[in-house]
């Protein structure tokens, strides 16, 4: 069904969702619908469902946690916020990824 | 919470795609399986909650934007990969064979008079060591400790009482005035 770029696609992404949620929190907490639209208008995600055993995952590392909030209309919302430790990861991660990416981006360049 | 038809939640579709949910996550780890299970609800919830009423055509587009159950499960980690078990079942078998050698070490250092001093110190260190690393078989572990300081205490009792019996030979030899050399090495 998934096409070849889709793939390779599939694959880039496998390594870095995590941090793009964790960016995704870095200014203010999140529920869950919010982040999911947020990341397919990105186009990170394509399957929105695919959020949520991550999340979980996440939440055992102790990289994000979830309190409930009062909404104004409906039930009380589950929000997700980064940890302290949620945050150093996610500013380890920018550090390796910005001159990773330049790296990348330089040696197509290069050779084109 | 249990009253959820204004929501959306009781539309035939969302039931049967909850239901297939929790089934497609049947081998996933069990935290992730009920987190992943109530964050869709909640989802659910908020995506279908607004309309008093969801058309199925809204159910639909909802349900399409999750994706299929399999790709959810797809990105759920296997219940068999959790990372608390693998180090455990890899560890037992190392352990299980090193303390009952250490303590046929200590045993055996029990009757080798003095050299077994010195396998006694090597046992409790190694036991010491490997009861810090929490390994199994603690008991033995233990056990190798207590015999090799009784394999220390023979030892420094023989010291100190071959130097008690030198020294009574020596003192023996100037009391006497006849020499006494073998006393010394008899026992």
């Amino acid at each position: 069904m998934d096409s070849p770029d889709d793939a390779l696609l599939t694959q880039l992404r496998k390594g870095v969702l995590e941090y793009c949620v964790l960016a995704c929190l870095r200014q203010r907490p999140a529920y869950g619908l919010e982040l999911a639209t947020q990341l397919t208008t990105a186009r990170l995600l394509t399957s929105e469902g695919t959020l949520y055993p991550l999340l979980s995952r996440l939440r055992k590392q102790g990289l994000v946690e979830s309190t409930w909030q009062e909404s104004t209309s409906g039930p009380p919302r589950r929000y997700y916020q980064l940890t302290d430790h949620g945050t150093q990861a996610l500013a380890t991660f920018a550090d390796t990824w910005r001159p990773f990416s330049a790296d990348v981006t330089a040696i197509l360049e290069e050779t084109r | 919470m249990n009253q959820a038809p204004q929501t959306g939640l009781s539309h035939p579709l969302v039931v049967a795609y909850l239901a297939d949910l929790d089934r497609a996550l049947a081998s996933a780890d069990p935290q992730e399986r009920q987190d992943t299970v109530t964050a869709v609800t909640e989802h659910l919830t908020d995506a279908l909650g607004g309309d008093a009423e969801p058309t199925t055509e809204q159910v639909r587009a909802v349900l399409d934007e999750l994706g299929s159950v399999e790709k959810i499960a797809d990105a759920a980690t296997p219940a068999s990969a959790a990372p608390a078990s693998a180090p455990a079942t890899k560890e037992k078998p190392r352990g299980s064979w090193i303390a009952p050698a250490l303590l046929a070490t200590a045993i055996v250092s029990l009757v080798l008079p003095f050299f077994g001093a010195l396998l006694a110190i090597g046992c409790i260190v190694a036991a010491v060591v490997l009861l810090r690393a929490d390994a199994p078989r603690r008991g033995l572990l233990r056990a190798t400790i207590a015999v090799s300081i009784v394999t220390l205490l023979v030892t420094a009792a023989l010291v100190v009482g071959s130097l008690a019996w030198t020294t009574f030979s020596v003192s023996s030899v100037t009391e006497s005035g006849t020499p006494a050399v073998v006393s010394s090495t008899s026992p």
